[in-house]
């Protein structure tokens, strides 16, 4: 499954080859809304969002000559390309003078009242503040350690020091939190 | 090794996040082309997490769309006009070889109206060539030999490149065996090393990973800190196919740093010249 959408991964390589309109309104029509949602959960801001998901289907559509089927699916590197491209801006000088106030504990903070229960998710789903919907129904210690690694991009290091918990723990919990989004996920369409 | 422990490790997850180290990820690219059951955890990963931008997906603001197409397309133009520029270049460049061929090019007709002795310039001609493919042939062989010659170091370099990062595997997933990671400090911000502590055996290894080459005179030299006191680890021979060394163990050390000493060490460390350090 995955994308949701009938045409194969290796049938989409090659109509972007062809690199038409089409091509392009297909790939736009099924991958922007997700990499649209990971972009957005990362930077918060609607407007920087808009600039970056634009700077990401340019590079997409320039680079598709050097993505290689044999290192992964076409949606994962589409995504990398997404999430290194919003890591850039979090990291940037500009972002970074703009977040200046937010300290870590801060983003802790909102991360452990953030807290929703399984039940609300589908309510917040329509709700423009719900993006991250599937995470918050994780139990805090994992949804935190996703946050602030995934999303906000902290190392593994700066993690386990801040939180303070051994490296090895950042790690399993990390697996954890996955394996149960796996679970979650696992009917998703 | 013990491949089971090597997955559940959560370094597969960490790699799909994109939040492992720049060792982890070749390590990882290199077992899973051998290993199906990690390629499938890493597949699986990333299916999982395909799956969670699907469910978090939000649609971006309509406009967008228009707006994206339109700049694909000035780009687009903007890079056919350089590659027209480009082969106008190559044009350009092609103008002296171009000449060269003309000379090669003796057209039999146009040497006849011109000379009585045919003959004379067919033997000219053909002892050019001679001499132009000869030097060809030559300038072949040595590239040849050169090309063979790079190969071969290069070939050489994977070779140890693999040796030292099979040995690194195999004490980082060894159940028995702890890492820990020595960051750089202040002053040498950029180096890394790597301690193995073997808890059975008791023996210390060490991997310099990114620390500058100790100056002529100089090694480097480890020591764990017990109860805040510097006790010797022994020091590192810095050589190309020897990367990870054993060190001597230090009993109930809580933390391990690398200083720059003269050749053989010293006794207590010069701290002014600390590289990286970092704790259990």
């Amino acid at each position: 499954m995955n994308e949701p959408n009938s045409i194969s991964e290796s049938d989409l390589i090659a109509l972007l080859l062809a690199k038409d309109e089409k091509t392009f309104n297909y790939l736009y029509d099924n991958y922007s809304g997700a990499l649209y949602g990971l972009i957005l959960n990362m930077v918060s801001q609607k407007d920087h969002a808009d600039e970056i998901i634009q700077d990401v289907f340019v590079k997409i559509w320039k680079n598709c000559g050097q993505y290689d089927a044999t290192k992964g699916r076409l949606y994962t590197w589409m995504i990398n390309i997404a999430r290194n491209a919003a890591l850039d801006f979090i990291k940037s000088k500009s972002f970074q003078n703009e977040q200046k106030n937010r300290s870590l504990s801060d983003v802790v903070n909102e991360v452990d009242s953030g807290s929703v229960s399984g039940d609300e998710f589908q309510n917040i789903r329509t709700d423009n503040m719900a993006m991250k919907a599937v995470i918050y129904t994780l139990k805090k210690e994992w949804r935190e350690i996703i946050e602030l690694l995934y999303y906000q991009g902290y190392t593994q290091t700066e993690v386990a020091d801040r939180l303070d918990i051994p490296i090895g723990t950042v790690k399993t919990r990390t697996r954890s939190a996955l394996m149960e989004l796996k679970d979650k996920l696992k009917d998703y369409r | 090794m013990n491949i089971e422990d090597y997955i559940s490790s959560g370094v597969i997850e960490a790699y799909v996040m994109g939040l492992a180290t720049e060792e982890e990820a070749q390590i990882l690219e290199c077992v899973q082309k051998n290993n199906a059951s990690v390629k499938q955890a890493v597949l699986d990963a990333q299916e999982t997490l395909g799956r969670l931008h699907q469910a978090q997906a939000v649609a971006p603001p309509a406009h967008l769309k228009t707006s994206i197409w339109a700049k694909i397309q000035k780009e687009e133009n903007l890079t056919s006009h350089e590659e027209d520029t480009q082969s106008k270049n190559e044009v350009i460049d092609f103008q002296p070889k171009s000449e060269k061929n003309e000379v090669l090019d003796f057209h039999p007709t146009y040497i006849k109206s011109k000379t009585k002795e045919p003959v004379f310039y067919w033997a000219a001609a053909a002892s050019v060539l001679l001499v132009i493919s000869l030097g060809y042939f030559l300038l072949n062989q040595q590239k040849m030999t050169n090309e063979l010659a790079t190969l071969k170091s290069k070939q050489e370099t994977s070779e140890k490149n693999y040796a030292t990062l099979n040995e690194k595997w195999l004490l980082s997933t060894n159940p028995g065996i702890k890492t820990v990671a020595l960051a750089g400090v202040e002053k040498h911000s950029d180096s890394r090393a790597l301690i193995y502590l073997n808890s059975t055996t008791k023996k210390t290894y060490l991997s310099l990973e990114n620390l500058p080459k100790a100056p002529t005179g100089y090694q480097y030299q480890l020591w764990g800190l017990v109860d805040g006191t510097p006790v010797n680890a022994g020091v590192f021979t810095q050589s190309d196919d020897k990367k990870v060394q054993e060190m001597l163990a230090v009993v109930n050390a809580q933390a391990y740093a690398i200083t720059l000493e003269k050749e053989g060490g010293s006794s207590v460390p010069t701290l002014e010249n600390m590289y990286v350090m970092g704790s259990i």
